[in-house]
């Protein structure tokens, strides 16, 4: 009798020890999720209104008379968008992207940005000085397009705080500028109100 | 005779109801989005480029919903990549009009995703 009860406590703390060993040895987990759910971690500016704001800006731009009302495929810059927000916001990476989008519509085409400048003389400037390259190979100085338009805009937020609720609201503004006119062709803009409780 | 053009008629009918979804075969649903209710989806082709509007109601309680668009061309197949989800908030017995254009002129067809968000 006394032999039973000391095999069955023996079991039932040799179980218990286990279960506490695997879970100690179980630590973070790494798992990845989908780049484009949701995010509500918290109200600052996230991954769901950088989609947001490139797609919305990119399909309304499609519409617009400049672009779907030509018969070429417009050449189009990316100048600067300004943040006036009190966050850190790359707003590069909102232009990059309606750019990348565009492209894959096949409907604009992209001139080299000021940003990108250095590489594109630097690259001719290899090909045309070095004395490297066979003639007939080089990529000529003085045969890069101009963009007809250029995309420019900005972003800002109002944010208000209180001891139970933190609201924030962004408006992005985009234009589409005629480079030689100095003409507005498309300007348009988004919304994003985002409401944290405590 | 006429028992034949009856039939006749009606395999017609048959036919010409099926060649059109309703509704619910364009939606497809993902998570808990009951209370959410399609009353009406259109499109349209304008400046070369497929344009859908899809009105949602929010029956009963205040849902977190995310919708996205896809967009189907030639012979059923999706022209881009999988959109981002996009939040929407609909209040109770409120409607909303969501508004979707398709990135390129290759889009011929879309369904309407609904998914719910924490």
């Amino acid at each position: 009798m006394i032999m039973k009860t000391y095999t069955k406590t023996l079991q039932l703390s040799a179980f218990t020890l286990s279960v506490a060993l695997l879970a100690a040895c179980s630590g973070p987990q790494v798992r990845y999720g989908d780049a484009k759910a949701v995010e509500t971690v918290n109200a600052n500016y996230g991954s769901t209104d950088l989609q947001m704001i490139a797609e919305a800006m990119t399909r309304s731009l499609l519409q617009s008379k400049a672009i779907s009302g030509s018969k070429d495929a417009p050449i189009v810059t990316l100048a600067d968008v300004k943040n006036k927000t009190s966050e850190y916001i790359d707003t590069r990476v909102i232009t990059d992207k309606i750019r990348t989008q565009l492209m894959k519509s096949g409907q604009v085409r992209f001139a080299v940005s000021v940003s990108e400048m250095q590489n594109q003389t630097e690259e001719l400037k290899r090909q045309n000085q070095s004395g490297l390259y066979k003639n007939s190979t080089i990529a000529k100085t003085g045969n890069m397009q101009g963009a007809q338009y250029r995309i420019e805009g900005s972003i800002a937020s109002i944010v208000k705080n209180t001891k139970d609720v933190k609201d924030v609201y962004y408006v992005f503004n985009l234009n589409l500028i005629n480079n030689e006119s100095g003409l507005l062709e498309w300007a348009d803009e988004k919304e994003i109100r985002k409401t944290a409780t405590r | 005779m006429k028992k034949y053009l009856l039939t006749l008629l009606a395999a017609i009918a048959l036919v010409a109801c099926s060649s059109i979804p309703s509704m619910k075969d364009m939606t497809i649903r993902m998570g808990d989005t009951d209370s959410i209710q399609i009353t009406d989806m259109r499109s349209l082709m304008r400046n070369g480029v497929l344009t859908a509007q899809v009105t949602i109601l929010n029956d009963s309680k205040s849902n977190l919903v995310s919708y996205r668009f896809k967009w189907i061309g030639k012979n059923g197949m999706t022209v881009t990549d999988e959109e981002a989800w996009k939040p929407v908030t609909v209040g109770k017995g409120q409607t909303t009009v969501i508004m979707g254009i398709a990135p390129t002129p290759d889009a011929t067809d879309f369904r309407f995703e609904l998914n719910q968000y924490k």
